[in-house]
């Protein structure tokens, strides 16, 4: 019995392989390597997309890949950002000012208002909307903290009258009151739009509403 | 390395062909085929069980061989990792879904009818026709047999029946202690023997 299974187990096994194998196997192995040269071809075109996207992304100017951030920067915490340098550009209109930031204001002017300073828009600024208020007005103008707090004394520099185009120092987001035409002093609310760490950066002051001072 | 396959190919040990064909020599890789094609093809034939499967398997075992060799370290031999390799080939065929297809669609196979290997005939002029007869016949009942043991057990008994791999090849291709294979092979017979007894074939 155990011979008779022997030999049917062998019989089925025991064979020999078709001849040719290792040749049919170099084959194999020739017909491979292309197949992984087809591939990494294959991935070419990706590649030089990846490059590509990523040779625009560093030739972008500097200041339109730091505007968003900027402004993210703004919206999280204006309060604690250091006092920067601003551009001061009118708005034409008025219809989007919160009432309460143009509602009159019957404070005295704070103490320590830094001396004026002119400073010329960097070249890279956006053009200015409006020109200058022809009305002129020489009162000092305070900038309190956003919160209300002492102004630090280095918050604001700029000709008593506003224009387009001057350049004040104030913290993101502060309060001017700032006498513009013949009206009272009225409070503004400096928003900056962009930060930019090395130059001055615009931003939009929301208009007094005159009418409503006394 | 100064080894030179074809300055004495029988002298060159399989790790010193491993380390010539890991540096690039396509011929040391070829002599490793050479010398282990037969123990490679015939554990694929254990697992697959048809002559033309098992020949693509060796060839997809060498193939993926070839392809590792970078990491094969010679911590072991280099016949058992091969031997493994192609058992895992042989599995993944065995388990694969075309193969079940084609074998539950297509024609039986049929293992009395393979052209097996001539030594292994019995030697025709020894034995009367009727002999011969009665031997055909149980050669095919065994084989049935075979076929319905539980698969650990065929496979063990199949791999032993090559003659090409030790105990401790098999072992390493079933993922097994060398004692579970050597009672897997036995387990398989007493199978096997129980069964012919009870179909009349002679007794225990």
């Amino acid at each position: 019995m155990d011979e008779a299974i022997d030999r049917a187990v062998r019989r089925m096994v025991a064979v020999a392989p078709r001849p040719g194998l290792d040749g049919r196997v170099r084959a194999r192995l020739a017909a491979a390597a292309p197949a992984r040269r087809v591939t990494g071809l294959r991935l070419a075109p990706a590649v030089v997309a990846l490059a590509i996207v990523v040779l625009i992304l560093n030739t972008l100017p500097r200041e339109r890949r730091e505007d968003a951030g900027a402004a993210a920067v703004h919206r999280s915490d204006a309060s604690a950002a250091p006092p920067q340098s601003w551009t001061v550009v009118p708005r034409q209109s008025q219809e989007a000012v919160p009432e309460a930031e143009v509602a009159a204001s019957s404070e005295p002017p704070a103490a320590g208002v830094a001396a004026a300073r002119h400073a010329a828009p960097p070249p890279h600024d956006r053009p200015v909307e409006a020109a200058a208020n022809p009305r002129d007005d020489t009162a000092p103008l305070p900038i309190p903290s956003p919160a209300g707090a002492p102004s630090t004394g280095r918050a604001f520099a700029a000709t008593p009258r506003i224009a387009a185009g001057t350049a004040v120092e104030a913290e993101p987001g502060a309060a001017a009151e700032v006498p513009i035409a013949d009206a009272a002093p009225g409070r503004l609310t400096i928003t900056p739009l962009s930060v930019t760490p090395l130059q001055i950066t615009p931003i939009e002051i929301a208009p007094i509403d005159v009418d409503r001072h006394p | 390395m100064t080894v030179s396959v074809s300055a004495s190919p029988a002298e060159v040990t399989d790790l010193d062909l491993v380390r010539l064909a890991q540096s690039g020599d396509a011929e040391a890789f070829g002599e490793l085929v050479r010398r282990h094609r037969r123990a490679v093809f015939r554990a694929a034939l254990a697992c697959v069980r048809s002559p033309d499967e098992a020949d693509d398997v060796a060839q997809e075992a060498f193939v993926a061989a070839f392809r590792k060799l970078a990491a094969f370290r010679g911590d072991a031999q280099f016949r058992t990792w091969l031997l493994a390799i192609t058992w895992r080939k042989a599995i993944d065929r065995r388990q694969s879904v075309v193969r079940w297809f084609r074998r539950t669609a297509g024609p039986a196979h049929d293992w009395s009818d393979e052209a097996v290997s001539e030594v292994e005939r019995l030697p025709a002029g020894e034995r009367s026709p009727e002999e011969r007869l009665a031997a055909d016949e149980l050669q095919r009942l065994l084989t049935r047999l075979i076929g319905t043991l539980p698969r650990k057990l065929r496979d063990a008994l199949l791999l032993a029946g090559t003659g090409e791999h030790t105990y401790q090849e098999m072992g390493a291709m079933l993922a097994v202690p060398v004692g579970t294979v050597k009672w897997r092979v036995a387990e398989a017979r007493r199978l096997l023997k129980l069964k012919m007894t009870a179909l009349g074939y002679g007794h225990e």
